[in-house]
């Protein structure tokens, strides 16, 4: 598959460093401190831009991409980038790492796949805690009773 | 009716100040502490909000299911896509109006359904334009002194200081040439600058003394 990957952080890295084993991966980062810090030990391609910049992504090949994935620290910048992604260039399967529980799971009733890392980790603990058997991903991402506003 | 203005920079400011003069109800979102004061002392605490208009918890608290206008005015166009989309899709208001100010974006906001969106750039752009060619001193710049302005002008054919050294033109007090664009290409104005039809000449003046530099340099 042809993955382009937006943010070069710390799970930005360590998934490319994943795919990268089966698969032609694209990194986009804008900050080369980060680029320097985490992705040294990469094979792939790093773009140093802007994710939300036409010229940047096109660059990174995302008319061939198969899948998306953003993983940049900033929420707004991750749906955007998310949308421009499926509804621009047509990517088939698009992630977006949304880190405010309640805009997450706005934009998963839109459609989107979206992953709280906070809230997934906290119903994994909760999950090991009791000794529960582990569940799918969607169950994990889901907002926990509650937490909405 | 009932405005919320998310990002209070000069545009939600400006634009608060004229929709309070109609005595319509607003409320301006602000994240940025210092802009937040400095909002709070010229339209008092209830009109101003302090805090990320892109959170849910802040919209709720706002008042966004009651509102009948969103403007997300923020300068950051993810940060108005997002505002927009959750007032509509969130709670359902009316009208979502968002600043765009990369161009580029347009096509985006408009396909996710952000069909009202405001340009400024573009729409001060086409208004600078406009001046231009009405040959007029334009402001480019408010400075931090309220009492200077930087303004630029295009000498025209007729410009009285054409063909001037630049030390035989008298400016007003407080006044200086700052530098001029030719063939695309900025100088420093030096006391040997000879001005030429086409030069766009940058000054410094006071807001005052701004009739008499427009005379100075202006048919």
């Amino acid at each position: 598959m042809q993955i382009v990957v937006l943010g070069c952080g710390r799970t930005g890295s360590y998934l490319t460093k994943m795919l990268e084993q089966d698969h032609s991966v694209t990194l986009i980062e804008e900050d080369s401190v980060s680029v320097k810090r985490y992705g040294d030990n990469l094979e792939s391609t790093v773009i140093i831009g802007n994710g939300l910049d036409e010229n940047i992504l096109e660059q990174a090949s995302i008319h061939q991409a198969d899948a998306f994935f953003a993983l940049t620290r900033g929420d707004n910048t991750n749906i955007m980038a998310a949308q421009i992604a499926s509804e621009i260039y047509k990517v088939p399967r698009v992630c977006i790492r949304i880190a405010d529980p309640n805009r997450c799971q706005e934009y998963r009733k839109l459609g989107y796949f979206c992953i709280n890392p906070n809230g997934m980790m906290a119903q994994y603990m909760n999950d090991w805690l009791h000794e529960n058997e582990y569940r799918s991903i969607n169950t994990y991402n889901k907002l926990f009773d509650g937490m909405e506003i | 009716m009932y405005t919320i203005i998310v990002g209070g920079g000069r545009i939600g400011s400006c634009l608060a100040s004229k929709l309070f003069k109609r005595e319509n109800e607003i409320l301006i979102i602000e994240k940025d502490i210092e802009r937040f004061k400095h909002l709070q002392s010229s339209f008092g605490d209830d009109l101003v909000y302090f805090g990320d208009g892109c959170e849910l918890r802040v919209q709720r608290d706002a008042g966004f299911n009651r509102a009948d206008v969103i403007v997300a005015a923020t300068g950051s166009d993810s940060d108005n896509l997002i505002i927009a989309q959750l007032g509509k899709n969130k709670w359902d208001v009316n009208r979502a109006i968002a600043r765009i100010n990369d161009p580029k974006n347009e096509v985006l906001f408009k396909k996710l359904g952000i069909n009202e969106y405001i340009h400024a750039s573009e729409i001060v752009a086409s208004l600078l334009e406009q001046k231009i060619e009405t040959d007029e001193m334009l402001t480019l710049s408010n400075l931090v002194h309220e009492r200077y302005e930087l303004v630029e002008t295009i000498l025209s054919s007729r410009s009285p200081i054409v063909g001037l050294l630049c030390r035989d033109v008298e400016l007003p007090e407080s006044s200086f040439f700052l530098f001029y664009i030719r063939d695309n290409i900025a100088h420093a104005v030096s006391e040997d600058t000879v001005f030429e039809t086409g030069d766009a000449v940058a000054l410094l003046t006071t807001r005052d003394n701004i009739p008499k530099v427009d005379a100075i340099l202006c048919d």
